[in-house]
């Protein structure tokens, strides 16, 4: 067995289309989506909106106060806007990790405010494009905090590319807004049903806080890093690359078949059984899939800078935990009786381009084709092996608890176990009976 | 069909082998006996079972009927003793492409020997062997046609074995690497290994084979020794003379052919044009007669050829002229 992991080890290593699918195309096209998701996560990120305020007779000191909330650089104005540091003591260490990374989307205020005495003059100068404002915001005669955005601010948000950076703080506005208003319209209902109300010291208490403290609202932290909507590209890809080096094993495996080549016959006449020259090029294949394989998952990490949620020693085993899976199946494929070696290794490279579809790879379509499938029909998501390898990169990062990671680690390893045994079936009873 | 031999010490017997794919028959109750210490040749038409043959005795291949045993046992799959014992040389090169020569004969031969020290001195001895001394360090891509069918020897014969199988290992080489596989293959018959040499060139099985068996559409045709193959069948000596005045003058061409064609020594005569083919029946030598006879018609001639009956002649007498797949 040790002299079959050897030689499959050593004519791997000088296969160089080998080394290019397992290791150059992954880092290739891992440097093709950093140049092309390089500023996709900005969509996400918060940035001070030029905003006109009409402050006329309607426009009250509860008003203003908002106002004079959001477009403040101190750091409660930081927290309303939704992408500050946790407030939760208990947040573990790696969310302290997350808060440090995402310091590239807080935002020091959301408004930078022009005040002007009538909405015609606001709208004049909504309308002025040197002006550069974006919005307008009035209250009306029931204090009711109302936003009016120009055409250009609505084409930005719903273009796509780096002029889409202000539709976040956009919608953090509009969420803000509303919440301020529905508060207005309850403590009026309240004071409506119940004017004693205003007597109760707690009441009267409420009234006087902050309308957007933390006595309205919180920010919690539901998962272990802060989200990185790019990353899940760079995870699909990680399972394709996964899913690539399993032709290192097919071509291990069809090797020793008799009815495949004269090699395979000779090593058939060998004093040596079958399952452990199976065993030593596969043990030999899993190798160099999962060196290969950390390549790329340390150019993704290091080289395009995407999270892994501070856990790289769990990127690391879930590295080798996916080629053990993708060899097992390489395995299978090489053990298939009829296919010639070429078709084997097409098979390969199709069933590697399948599952990705599946898992997310090709854009945003495929993502969405991902998630449908995870919902609607997960037993599907469960055995597709491409969508495993995602989850456990995705595990990694989202998730505070490592049980996910573990149950992914399982379901693989299940697949794996299912691979080998068929494998091991199919090749126990092949003969060399093509002549 | 004739059967002129006996068993003495067996290293392979076969008896009433028979193998079916589909309807198709490959193999038709085959009989085969190979002796320790000789150099048998297995010869047949392409299709005629040869391989099926071959591949039924390593183990390789199920069959229908009949008895396989080498040594005297059957080889199974988990039969590592007696595969130690056997060596194989197949007609495609078995090697390695990503490995160097030493590599190569170095992996073979460590699926056969264990101790490390042995392997050593046995891969030196094989790489002499095949005088692949230079070429240690090369790749197969980088060796010749020749150098690669010396590898591929190598690699089957590097652990010594007791058996071993050629299938037409001289496929596509020159004449002197030829002649290097074939004194080869003798000297490791004379260190003891008994040896099955399949082949299409008739010649180097005349040179190198003590006993030659002819298979067709999966049985066997004839047995013996070349010498014993060649008394089974009518074919003799062969006469060629260049007569180019038979060209232009038709009565005596006629004339010449019907003397000939009398001659109870002759089995056929044909002429092309510029020269004369007397194909003679079994015998003894016929050339005087010939001779004699363009004598007596004052018939001149120039070069003359007399050929003895070859395998060949014997080869497709027996198995016939058609075309097979």
């Amino acid at each position: 067995m040790f002299q079959s992991f050897l030689v499959t080890l050593r004519t791997q290593l000088r296969t160089p289309s080998l080394l290019f699918w397992s290791v150059a195309f992954p880092v290739i096209l891992a440097t093709m989506f950093h140049g092309m998701f390089g500023d996709f996560g900005s969509f996400y990120n918060l940035r001070p909106l030029n905003a006109i305020v009409v402050a006329d007779s309607n426009w009250t000191s509860a008003q203003q106060a908002l106002v004079d909330a959001l477009s403040s650089n101190d750091s409660s104005a930081t927290d309303t806007a939704g992408s500050a540091p946790s407030t939760d003591e208990s947040t573990d260490e790696a969310t302290d990790e997350a808060t440090d990374e995402s310091s590239s989307t807080t935002v020091s205020a959301l408004l930078n405010v022009t005040e002007v005495p009538t909405m015609a003059d606001a709208r004049r100068l909504l309308f002025d494009a040197g002006a550069g404002e974006e919005l307008i915001l009035a209250a009306d005669a029931d204090g009711t905090l109302s936003m009016t955005i120009s055409d250009a601010t609505f084409a930005s948000i719903n273009s796509t590319g780096e002029s889409s950076d202000g539709g976040m703080a956009i919608s953090v506005l509009d969420g803000i807004l509303g919440m301020f208003n529905r508060r207005n319209v309850a403590i009026a209902d309240i004071v409506a049903a119940n004017p004693a109300a205003l007597a109760s010291p707690s009441f009267t208490a409420l009234l006087a806080a902050s309308p957007v403290g933390e006595s309205l609202t919180r920010q919690v932290t539901l998962t272990n890093f802060q989200p990185d909507p790019v990353a899940r590209y760079f995870y699909a890809l990680l399972g394709m690359a996964a899913l690539m080096t399993m032709s290192g094993a097919v071509v291990s495996v069809s090797r020793i078949q008799a009815n495949f080549s004269a090699l395979g016959m000779r090593r058939s006449l060998a004093p040596v059984s079958k399952i452990r020259q199976v065993a030593g090029g596969f043990l030999a294949s899993w190798l160099v899939a999962a060196v290969s394989l950390l390549v790329g998952v340390a150019y993704v990490r290091y080289g395009c800078d995407v999270p892994i949620g501070g856990r790289e020693w769990g990127a690391a085993l879930a590295a080798v935990m996916a080629t053990l899976t993708t060899t097992a199946l390489g395995t299978l494929l090489g053990a298939l009786p009829r296919a010639s070696l070429a078709v084997k290794e097409s098979l390969c490279s199709a069933v590697a381009c399948l599952l990705s579809l599946f898992s997310g790879l090709y854009g945003s379509f495929a993502m969405e084709l991902s998630d449908a499938i995870i919902r609607h029909a997960p037993l599907l998501a469960l055995v597709n092996p491409a969508q495993q390898i995602t989850n456990l990169f995705y595990d990694l990062l989202y998730y505070d608890s490592l049980v996910p990671f573990a149950r992914t680690c399982g379901v693989l390893a299940v697949m794996a176990a299912v691979f080998v045994v068929l494998a091991s079936l199919i090749l126990r009873r092949t003969r060399h009976d093509h002549l | 069909m004739v059967t002129m031999t006996t068993t003495t010490t067996t290293a392979v017997h076969v008896a009433g082998l028979v193998k079916r794919y589909g309807e198709r028959m490959a193999l038709d109750h085959l009989e085969l006996d190979i002796r320790e210490g000789e150099v048998f040749g297995l010869l047949g038409p392409n299709g005629s079972g040869k391989t099926t043959a071959i591949n039924c005795i390593l183990g390789l291949l199920t069959y229908d009927a009949g008895t396989i045993t080498v040594f005297g046992e059957q080889l199974t799959p988990s039969n590592y003793g007696l595969k130690r014992r056997i060596g194989v040389v197949p007609q495609d090169v078995a090697v390695f492409e990503e490995l160097n020569v030493t590599e190569n004969i170095m992996y073979f031969c460590s699926l056969h020997i264990a101790d490390k020290k042995r392997r050593k001195l046995l891969v030196e001895d094989a790489i002499e062997f095949v005088g692949l001394g230079d070429y240690r360090k090369n790749r197969p891509k980088q060796l010749s046609g020749g150098l690669k069918r010396r590898l591929n020897i190598a690699c089957g014969i590097v652990h010594r074995p007791d058996l071993i199988f050629f299938d037409e290992p001289t496929v596509a080489v020159d004449p002197q690497s030829r002649n290097a596989i074939l004194e080869g293959i003798q000297q490791l018959n004379r260190d003891g290994a008994t040896i099955v040499y399949t082949s299409h060139y008739m010649e180097e099985v005349e040179q190198i084979c003590d006993r030659i068996e002819i298979i067709d559409h999966g049985r066997k045709i004839a047995l013996g020794t070349d010498d014993e193959l060649k008394r089974m069948v009518d074919a003799g000596e062969r006469i060629v003379v260049e007569t180019p005045a038979l060209a232009i003058d038709d009565g005596l061409r006629d004339r010449v052919i019907g003397r000939l064609r009398d001659l109870p020594e002759v089995a056929a005569v044909t002429f092309d044009g510029t020269q004369l083919d007397v194909q003679c029946g079994r015998g003894e030598s016929n050339t005087v007669v010939v001779l004699t006879v363009l004598t007596d018609l004052n018939v001149p001639f120039g070069h003359l050829t007399s050929r003895p009956p070859t395998l060949n002649d014997v080869f497709l007498e027996l198995t016939g002229t058609a075309l097979r797949d």
